[in-house]
Formats: C-alpha cells, structure tokens, sequence
C-alpha cells in the first residue's frame, strides 16, 4: 500500500512537469503564426479593419441605421425610421478584398478595394501590427436639385483612403488607428475644403467570449466641413456565432460609408441625438475548397 | 514550397492591377469644384411660382417620402392641396427652416435644404402661396 501511494505521489508530482516540458518543448520550435480575429468582421461599426475576407468568400452586409433613440414611444424610439445600406463584400485573396453597396443616404452606390499589406504574427518582432489600405468611391443618385443647370455627373463622385493600422495586444483587447482622405468633387462653399482629412481610432474589447464590445471615433481636422457636421462617435457590441456576425451599436452618424459617416455626421451625442444600429454580417464560402 | 513562390508572386500583381484601376478612376475624374464658384451664386427669389419653382423643390427634397404611396406623417406633397394643406398650418416653413416647432425636414443626416429654396418659399408663402 505504501508502495503504491508512492508511486502515486511521484506520478501526480510528474505530470504537471511533464505537461510543462511538452509545452516548453514547443515552444522552442513555435513558428510565428498570423494572429485571427483582431476584429470579427471586417468593419468596426462603420469604418473599415484590418480584417480581411477569406479568399472565395462573399459576405452580405445589411447596415441599419434607425431614427434618434430621442423620438421616444412617438417614434418608437427611432425605429419608425430607418437608414439602410446592402453590401457585398468578396475576398479575391486572404488579403485583397473587394465591396460594393447601396445606401438609402443620398441613395449613394459606393465600391471599394481592401488590401492588407501585413498580418500581425505571434512570435515575429518584424511583423507586429496588422495593416491595410481601403480605397473606396461613391456615386450620389440624388435627382439633381437644381436640373436646369449645367450639371455635372462628376459632381456625383467622392473618393475616400483610408489606412489601418491594428494591432490585437492580447486575446481581449485590439486597437487600430484609421489615418483618412475623403475627397468630394464637389461642395457647397469654399469655406470647406473638396479634401477632408479625418483620424479615426477603433477598439475593441472581449466581455464574453464571442461577444466584443467596440469603439469607433473620427476627429476631422477643423475648417474643412460645414459647422453644422460633427465628429462621428459610435459604441457597439459585436456578437459573433460563426459565419454570421451581429453588430448592434449606438452611434451619432447614420450613414454608412466614408463620406456620409465622416463629413455629414449631423447628429450630437451632447444634444442626445444618438441612433440605434445594427450590422448584420453573412458569409458564405463560394469556391471550391 | 513552390506553391508559396507562385502566391507571393500572384498577391502583389493582382494588388497592383488594383492599385493601377483605383487610381485610373481616383485621378481621370478628381474635380475641386465648388458651387458658390461653378454656378451663379445669385438667387432668384422675384420670380417665383408654384410652378416653376416650389414644385420642383417640393418633389426634389420631399416627395420620396409624402406621397400618395407612402404619406409619411400623414403628409402627401405632390399635389397642390397637400402642399397647401402644410403652408396652411405652418409645418413648411417651420421644417424647412429648421426652426424647432415642427420636426425639421429633409431630416437628419440631410442637411438642410439650400437658403435660396427657403427664400423661394418664404417669398411665395407671403404671397400667399397661389396655385400659379
């Protein structure tokens, strides 16, 4: 008997030894491996991530954005109305992504090409932020206000860059910096500037374990749009389940691509002008695997 | 192994066929224009009739959402008597000019409608807002 709880004490002493041995034994041959999930989706509320889709996948987008939370039981707290935006979003590799939507906002079709110029990588001094670059372009379909005029379809356009910088600094908490250009063709006044340069700030932070909570905030440099717009500040949840991802958020910019969520932001979260919002997002996998 | 060469050489050729086809629209179509500057800044605010004037904004800023269809808020403006009936008890103008009685129109995030067009109704309302 004693022979045997001897035995048993060296064993239960051995194995946490042995596991750590194991563990240290790989550790010395740990390759760096690219770092997932820095963000769910592709988008943090409204703004772009480093992200990427995987290759052969295409991704629904539905944006939503409803009426100010403000309008009360009246207005049902702002889901009497609604700001929609569809996308697809297609990976044509891991880093090179493309998209396209349709915004009720000035019913604006936009596009834009994503590439992500580094992956972060575990165990890699060399690579240790994940960076991409999104170009994108919108078209206003408005009717023309004044149609007896000379118009111009070029008047239509807008262009945006937008850079990001991320980096996921442990499995809970991921920050990005969003260095950004929008360029409209056309303004109303040259107290504004066609070139509005915006930087934005993106984080994320785990609460459970598929559910992230985020924060997405641009500061457009002064004198370049109308004091009538502000700086776009959304708080939301992401709550991921697989191929679908929902994003449910609180946010003073109702719409959602780059010109519409950083140079028209009428709203102030100050004057309670704050919108309930949801994305959803719904991949599927279109290649041959 | 020769798997990996053939994508390393396949991401950055089809980066740059992307980067060449973004930049080709980017730059054959980046305008500085401004509209104080582009068209004649002048408002024509003498010369306004139902008409040639307020019905074209009206439909232009308010008609996709009062309609017959969709009469949002009860308020159908593309017909004469809807218009009217808004004029009659000051939901226009007040929305318009984003004055706060009424709920402000276009609504947000569109901004509001140019000073020339509420120019053009404050003229056409204190005419008494004829059908002309």
């Amino acid at each position: 008997m004693k022979h045997y709880t001897l035995t048993l004490i060296l064993v239960l002493a051995l194995v946490p030894n042995l596991a750590l041995a194991q563990f240290d034994f790989n550790a010395e041959y740990d390759e760096p491996k690219p770092v997932k999930n820095t963000f769910y989706t592709t988008r943090i509320v409204n703004s772009h991530t480093t992200e990427s889709l995987e290759k052969q996948t295409l991704d629904f987008r539905i944006n939503h954005r409803f009426g100010e939370i403000s309008g009360g039981a009246y207005e049902f707290f702002g889901l009497d109305q609604a700001m929609m935006r569809l996308g697809f979003d297609y990976g044509i590799t891991d880093n090179l992504m493309v998209g396209i939507g349709r915004s009720a906002f000035e019913k604006t079709l936009d596009g834009f090409v994503k590439y992500r110029f580094m992956t972060q990588h575990d165990n890699d001094k060399k690579r240790p932020l994940s960076i991409s670059l999104a170009s994108g372009m919108s078209v206003n379909t408005l009717k023309w206000t004044d149609p007896d005029r000379k118009n111009y379809f070029t008047s239509r356009l807008n262009y945006s860059h937008q850079l990001m910088v991320a980096r996921k600094f442990s499995e809970k908490f991921s920050l990005q910096l969003m260095p950004s250009l929008v360029h409209r063709n056309l303004i109303d006044s040259t107290k504004y500037s066609n070139d509005v340069i915006a930087m934005g700030i993106g984080i994320r932070q785990k609460i459970l374990p598929s559910v992230t909570l985020n924060l997405e905030y641009f500061y457009i440099a002064p004198n370049q749009i109308s004091d009538d717009f502000t700086h776009p500040l959304s708080l939301g949840i992401d709550i991921s389940t697989g191929w679908h991802t929902f994003q449910l958020h609180l946010t003073n910019a109702t719409g959602t691509f780059e010109k519409a969520y950083m140079t028209q932001v009428s709203n102030r979260w100050d004057k309670g002008q704050i919108h309930f919002g949801f994305n959803i997002s719904r991949e599927f996998h279109v290649g041959g695997y | 192994m020769i798997r990996k060469n053939y994508q390393a050489f396949r991401l950055p050729a089809s980066w740059v066929v992307m980067s060449l086809f973004m930049l080709t629209i980017t730059y054959s179509s980046c305008y500085y224009d401004v509209e104080e500057e582009l068209y004649d800044p002048k408002c024509d605010s003498l010369d306004v009739t139902y008409m040639g004037t307020i019905r074209g904004i009206v439909f232009s800023y308010c008609q996709n959402c009062h309609n017959t269809g969709v009469e949002s808020g009860g308020v159908i403006l593309d017909t004469y008597e809807g218009i009217r009936a808004v004029v009659d008890d000051g939901r226009l103008l007040s929305a318009v000019k984003r004055d706060v009685v009424a709920s402000p129109m276009p609504p947000p995030p569109s901004t509001r409608i140019s000073d020339c067009a509420i120019e053009q109704i404050e003229v056409w309302i204190r005419r008494g807002a004829p059908k002309n």
